[in-house]
């Protein structure tokens, strides 16, 4: 299998974009990925494109999103294709994109990811996310995703002894972190004592689906980001290549089932843990060698329930190790150095690339000050379709010169 | 002619299927049972059997931000598990729910918005039943 390398980023800031049009926004990007990689957009400029996204279709009445994209890109006629797997279509397309590489298909690919999910009401948008659900045994009912997060934190609160204050510190550090990202959806600091243990507290920081307060609970954001992988063996490799040099380690997905409740445990997930078991195997790597990770927070409580499933702390004990903080940049295993879903905001079609990107600028050593990782040689990252029923876990690497 | 779209919402059963070969009871009905025993849609039908009565609360919310299509400040949600081992989610109509606490499910329609017709579990208290 061909090693592929990521050679170029790029990142639009997170937030609200209700008023651009979802290509050009997903254009920027891109276009920020090729300059990172001193790359001119043009017809041979890459040999293939995989956009990602989920509610073009449903949300901004826009589709085709891939082949608009080649053209105001100026890159036709490479091949374009959109990539749709919930809120993990994101590292899907790096997944599809990795593939075409180590295949043999193609030598650059250009992944972007994007969503706008502020043109509707948020309720609106909840609905549109709520439709990945099953139709009739858990939309029909009324659930949604904030819905099953709220009851799987019961469960796990009940088994484990989480408490209000140690998923609040994952709040509190992901929103630290999120301040000194430039591109992150909420620069805003919050303290334990602002959101947890007090009346004004709570009125502060509200149930929004009993036991998750709205400081569990990711923002609605628009936003892209976009990332150009090349075959490292290549010669294009060697002119594209202009920074410290981050591969793709170990790249896999997996499924779960599509109703929660037939989970014979649902705290468990499976879709987290065998597609992390997958990507460690093909990175030849353990939980023990990660540097630092990035976790599909849309809910506070899943940055816990992941690192756990992913081997970085014993079930029931990532509460503990949160408010310790040892999962903080200067800690013993930082998580969602970027401020996560949760502060940095969730475009669902942009968070998977959008995390990927992260794991590279850490790698490189080119994060912003006061939120760099202290020499990371390998970063993972879990992106989280579903509740958990479709999921991809990355691993990138530093090569070392 | 006549807009036939409200009888969606009058057929208010749920139905789980028996798979024939390891006798698994299966809800929502899939296509292929965990045993490998393929529904053939073509063939004999499965024994369905209506799931409804006395379950146990496994898990539950309550939820403040309700999708489109719903009219609610709030509405709380449970997972329940019936003694044949069919898992459901419900609207949990209980002021004070306990994990494990004993409800009853019955099944009423539902429409909320555009696409959510159809039947849906009601998980009452035990002393609170409807006759
Ligand atoms: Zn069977």
């Amino acid at each position: 299998m061909r090693q592929v390398a990521i050679v170029g980023i790029g990142h639009t800031r997170f937030g609200k974009h209700a008023d651009r049009r979802l290509v050009d926004l997903m254009g920027e990007a891109a276009l920020a990925a090729m300059s990172d990689c001193e790359l001119s957009p043009g017809p041979a400029a890459v040999d293939q494109v995989l956009a990602a996204n989920m509610g073009g279709g449903i949300v901004n009445h826009e589709t085709g999103i891939a082949s608009a994209l080649a053209s105001t890109l100026n890159l036709t006629p490479v091949p374009a294709e959109l990539v749709e797997n919930g809120p993990a279509s994101g590292a899907s397309a790096v997944k599809l994109g990795h593939a075409m590489i180590a295949g043999g298909m193609a030598e650059t690919v250009l992944v972007v990811g994007g969503e706008i999910m502020k043109a509707v009401s948020g309720s609106r948008a909840t609905d549109f996310v709520a439709t990945l659900l099953h139709p009739d045994a858990e939309y029909t009912v009324g659930v949604t995703l904030p819905a099953f997060a709220g009851m799987f934190t019961r469960l796990y609160m009940d088994r484990y002894g989480l408490t209000e204050r140690q998923l609040a510190a994952v709040a509190v550090k992901d929103h630290d972190n999120a301040l000194l990202n430039p591109y992150a959806h909420l620069h805003k600091q919050v303290t334990l004592k602002d959101i947890c243990g007090s009346p004004e507290a709570e009125q502060k920081n509200p149930l929004v689906a009993d036991p998750l307060r709205l400081y569990g609970v990711c923002p609605v954001s628009d936003g892209a980001a976009a990332v150009l992988l090349c075959a490292a063996d290549s010669l294009r490799f060697k002119a594209l290549n202009t920074h410290p040099t981050v591969v793709i380690s170990g790249i896999a997905s997996a499924t779960d089932t599509h109703c929660v409740q037939d989970r014979l445990d649902p705290l468990i997930l499976n879709a987290v843990r065998n597609s992390a078991e997958r990507a460690y195997r093909m990175a030849e790597l353990t939980p023990e060698d990660i540097s630092f990770a990035e976790l599909h927070d849309a809910f506070v409580i899943l940055e816990l329930a992941i690192a756990e499933e992913i081997g970085l702390f014993a079930r029931g004990t990532a509460g503990e190790a949160a408010i310790a903080g040892e999962t903080a940049i200067d800690g013993s295993i930082p998580i969602n150095p970027s401020g996560g879903l949760k502060a940095k905001g969730h475009p669902l079609g942009a968070t998977g690339v959008s995390q990927i990107y992260e794991l590279v600028k850490q790698l490189r050593g080119e994060a912003e000050p006061g939120r760099q990782v202290n020499n990371p040689l390998h970063g993972i990252a879990v992106n989280f379709g579903g509740f958990g029923n479709n999921v991809v876990t990355t691993i990138c690497s530093r090569e070392e010169p | 002619m006549i807009d036939t779209v409200d009888e969606r919402a009058t057929d208010i059963s749920i139905r789980a299927a028996v798979c024939p070969v390891c006798g698994r009871i299966l809800y929502p009905i899939p296509l292929v049972c965990s045993c490998g025993q393929v529904h053939d849609l073509d063939g004999p039908p499965w024994e369905e059997r209506e799931i409804a009565g006395p379950c146990t609360l496994l898990t539950w919310t309550r939820l403040k931000a309700l999708p489109d299509g719903f009219t609610e400040n709030e509405m709380i949600l449970g997972m329940v598990e019936f003694s044949n081992g069919v898992r459901a989610i419900g609207l949990l109509d209980s002021e004070s729910p306990k994990l494990g606490m004993e409800l009853e499910a019955e099944v009423q329609p539902c429409n909320a918005g555009e696409y959510r017709h159809g039947p849906r579990y009601v998980l009452k208290e035990t002393s609170c039943v409807s006759s």
